[in-house]
């Protein structure tokens, strides 16, 4: 297991000279010469056009996908050297993902849902069906505990999304286009939201090719062509 | 586990269709031990005691003629109680009540030609007088006829004695066979005295001459042993003995021959059942391939992915297991009720029939599980 520095959640980010390609006939330089460094509590946005390579640093980021060649640290241990399983338990414990289509259990209630990070942290049955219960009324669907996905509105299965990634207590939320699938209306929604949390001490990236979106991030990272600035 | 008890309750009637591949599998396994069980303990318990002391001796060769002393020498053999020596001296003769051929529509018949432990030793009951030792000495012209023959004839035990024509040859019948359990063919025989039957009709059939012994219980197979060699102890290869097969040996047989049989079969019906289940967990890592990814992305390692579906493919084994194994004491039951025997199921049969559902659905899941866990999250939600 992975030990982390103690400091109450909060992480601390940084890429140095990081290269992903993905291999074949006419190999892909997703992302070139990647620096970045992203502090604990920041609220980023991540913006480019449809293949600039933002979801390749988002998924370097959520440490899903692995790096060609560079450094990733998180508060100084390097990424690129720990084993998948090491890697694997560190993403569990550190980070929260927001998908542009939801990716909720259709067959499990919301609870059951937000849950589920928890079951694979090693958390009690009990612990994770109260932080799932703080969870969905932090995001104002206490009373929706029991719903099915089907029965959600589009705007409720993303903040059921949004209280899947924060009941672990990650460092860090990773957002790929989170109101791509939603109207006007439950986009102000989740991006208020978002905002509550980055001001409670939660870092939070957004990826998204919208921007409106990415405008209401202090800091703007913009990706073109495979190339980081910002 | 409970992700993997959850996720299977998501698609009722595929887990339903999935299990029902072991279960028929398993049914069939049950089934066949149970049946086997049964049927080789209702050897025990039907087992035919008059055929279990019945050894019967023949010529190595085919033919042969015994000693005049066979049957004695036989009969002083511990464990025998009495020894006869027979042959068929016409296998269709015909008899009637006149011996005048157009006033009687003859009946045919097998006439035996029969030593004084004849009908003793073959377990025959006479109403009547048998064809003792008398009646072998003098050569007089005496039968005792089955009883069937005699209602074909019109005879019952009233008429007693009466004539009869036997190919034309005046005979009386002294005695009607009305019991014969272990030689059912003598109720439409006709039995003369040896000696008759060689004055009567000539040497016709007694170079084939066959000997048979009632034995006390349990003294069958020594007695079969020893026989040959008591008759001709110059040449014992000249007579061949058959002994009844022993009760445990029969079983033994049963359980042998017909269970592997079956037994192969089951294994087959389960095997294709542990295939269904493979095919369906194969389908279902493909259709969840996107939550796979979610679960990976979210914290799972390789290995709770592949305990998921291993898992899942296990318990659906174990459903497979337990409806095969109702099915199967069913079947098991419905087959013994019909033929009127006592269940009987080896102690270690139900409890072991979900084991082996499982065990054969954690082997068929193994690769589709494989398979699973080597999913890469960022490949997986892209989807």
């Amino acid at each position: 297991m992975v030990k982390l520095p103690a400091s109450g959640g909060r992480r601390h980010y940084e890429f140095s000279r990081v290269c992903r390609t993905y291999a074949g006939a006419y190999p892909v330089h997703a992302l070139v010469e990647c620096d970045l460094a992203i502090n604990a509590g920041e609220y980023v946005s991540v913006v480019g056009t449809s293949g600039s390579g933002k979801s390749t640093l988002l998924n370097l980021l959520g440490m899903i996908d692995a790096p060609t060649s560079g450094s990733m640290l998180v508060d100084g241990v390097d990424i690129s050297e720990l084993s998948d399983s090491a890697r694997t338990e560190m993403r569990g414990r550190l980070i929260g993902f927001v998908f542009q289509s939801f990716h909720l259990l259709r067959h499990r209630t919301a609870l059951e849902n937000v849950s589920l990070p928890m079951i694979y942290q090693g958390v009690s049955r009990s612990e994770r069906f109260g932080r799932s219960t703080m969870a969905l009324e932090r995001v104002g669907l206490g009373h929706r505990m029991s719903a099915l996905p089907s029965t959600l509105s589009g705007g409720e299965a993303q903040r059921v999304a949004i209280a899947r990634a924060v009941a672990g207590k990650p460092g860090i939320l990773l957002c790929d286009e989170p109101t791509g699938n939603l109207d006007q209306g439950n986009t102000e929604q989740v991006m208020s939201l978002l905002e509550e949390l980055n001001a409670d001490g939660l870092t939070v990236v957004v990826v998204s090719h919208d921007e409106s979106v990415a405008r209401r991030a202090p800091r703007v990272v913009r990706v073109s062509d495979g190339v980081v600035s910002g | 586990m409970a992700e993997a008890f959850a996720a299977m309750l998501q698609r009722p009637s595929r887990l339903f269709l999935t299990a029902l591949g072991v279960a028929v599998g398993i049914a069939s396994l049950v089934a066949t031990v149970g049946l086997t069980a049964t049927a080789s303990a209702q050897i025990g318990t039907d087992f035919n005691a008059l055929l279990a002391t019945q050894v019967g001796v023949g010529g190595a060769n085919g033919n042969a003629v015994f000693p005049s002393r066979a049957e004695s020498v036989v009969n002083a053999l511990p464990g025998v109680r009495a020894s006869g020596v027979w042959y068929v001296a016409d296998e269709n003769v015909n008899i009637g009540n006149s011996g005048i051929a157009f006033m009687y529509k003859p009946v045919q018949s097998r006439l035996v030609a029969a030593g004084p432990g004849y009908l003793a030793a073959d377990d025959l009951t006479v109403i009547g007088d048998p064809i003792g030792p008398v009646f072998q000495s003098s050569g007089a012209p005496v039968a005792d006829i089955g009883i069937g023959l005699g209602r074909q004839l019109g005879l019952d035990s009233h008429d007693l004695p009466t004539a009869i024509y036997a190919d034309g040859r005046v005979i009386t019948v002294i005695g009607l066979i009305d019991r014969a359990p272990s030689d059912p063919a003598a109720l439409a025989s006709i039995v003369v005295p040896e000696s008759a039957a060689r004055r009567m009709w000539g040497e016709t059939g007694a170079n084939s001459q066959s000997m048979i012994i009632r034995t006390n219980p349990g003294a069958a197979q020594v007695v079969s042993a020893e026989v040959a060699t008591a008759i001709d102890p110059t040449d014992p290869t000249a007579f061949v003995a058959s002994a009844p097969p022993n009760p445990s040996t029969f079983r033994a047989q049963i359980q042998g021959n017909v269970s592997s049989l079956f037994l192969g079969l089951a294994v087959v019906a389960l095997a294709v059942g542990g295939i269904g289940i493979a095919n369906m967990t194969l389908v279902a890592v493909l259709e969840r391939t996107a939550e796979i990814g979610l679960r990976r992305a979210i914290g799972a390692k390789r290995r709770h992915i592949l305990l998921q579906f291993v898992f899942e493919s296990g318990l659906t084994g174990f459903l497979g297991g337990i409806t095969g194994a109702c099915i199967g004491v069913m079947v098991t039951v419905g087959v013994a009720y019909s033929k009127t025997w006592a269940v009987t199921l080896p102690s270690w049969l139900i409890p072991s029939a979900p084991i082996i559902g499982f065990l054969v659905g954690i082997l068929a899941g193994l690769y589709p599980a494989l398979r699973a866990a080597s999913v890469e999250p960022v490949e997986a939600l892209r989807r």
